[in-house]
């Protein structure tokens, strides 16, 4: 299962889920399947998402199980 | 709200079931009770002013705006997670559907002597589609 901390990051950079999706080019109900694990994002979108908070993609995602 | 209405599953089933039991009181009344039998303006005044609003409502609203498709509103494809959400519910759909049919025929071969049977199998199975796929799409939004 793919884990990620994209709510812990948008918490940190105050964004709002909308806002993040605006920025991604997405609709708020995707940010909000990503961040409860149910959908496991494209490569472009993860990579969207990583520009979003300047971080690499390792940083926010990552396997269960995974350090 | 016009655009929600028409993109609800629930709408769309409960079109069917009005429909279906239209059809069978116009072309079956000797065979089911008066009660059933239903009016087909009861359907079609309703339907009429639904489709009537449509231009005004596309003029107050242009970006979300009801377009003329053969692909159904209900279906959610704004972007990548939704078409996932979409995929998912359809699966259920075809999962049933590949159920529904074989066990249908042999619903209707054994039951051929209720006339309006397939009627009835048609409207089950649409109200079913429609129930398993909003569920579907409730469970994650």
């Amino acid at each position: 299962m793919l884990c990620n901390s994209v709510r812990e990051l948008r918490a940190r950079f105050r964004l709002t889920q909308q806002e993040l999706a605006d920025r991604v080019g997405v609709t708020r109900q995707t940010i909000g399947l990503i961040e409860k694990g149910d959908y496991a994002p494209s490569i472009t979108l993860t990579l969207k998402i990583s520009y979003v908070f300047g971080v690499p993609v390792e940083e926010i995602f990552r396997l269960k199980g995974e350090r | 709200m016009l655009k929600q209405m028409y993109q609800s599953p629930l709408f769309n089933s409960f079109l069917i079931l009005c429909f279906g039991l239209i059809m069978i009181g116009e072309h079956y009344p000797e065979h089911v009770p008066s009660w059933i039998i239903i009016d087909p303006m009861v359907l079609g005044i309703p339907i009429l002013i639904i489709i009537g609003v449509i231009p005004f409502y596309n003029k107050r609203n242009p970006h979300d705006a009801v377009k003329a498709s053969i692909i159904p509103m209900e279906l959610r494809e704004e972007d990548e997670g939704m078409q996932w959400i979409t995929f998912k519910a359809t699966r259920k759909v075809y999962i049933f559907y590949a159920f529904a049919i074989p066990i249908g025929i042999t619903l209707t071969a054994y039951l051929n002597h209720i006339t309006y049977f397939p009627i009835i199998l048609f409207v089950v199975m649409g109200i079913l589609q429609y129930i398993i796929y909003w569920t579907s799409m409730h469970k994650y939004k």
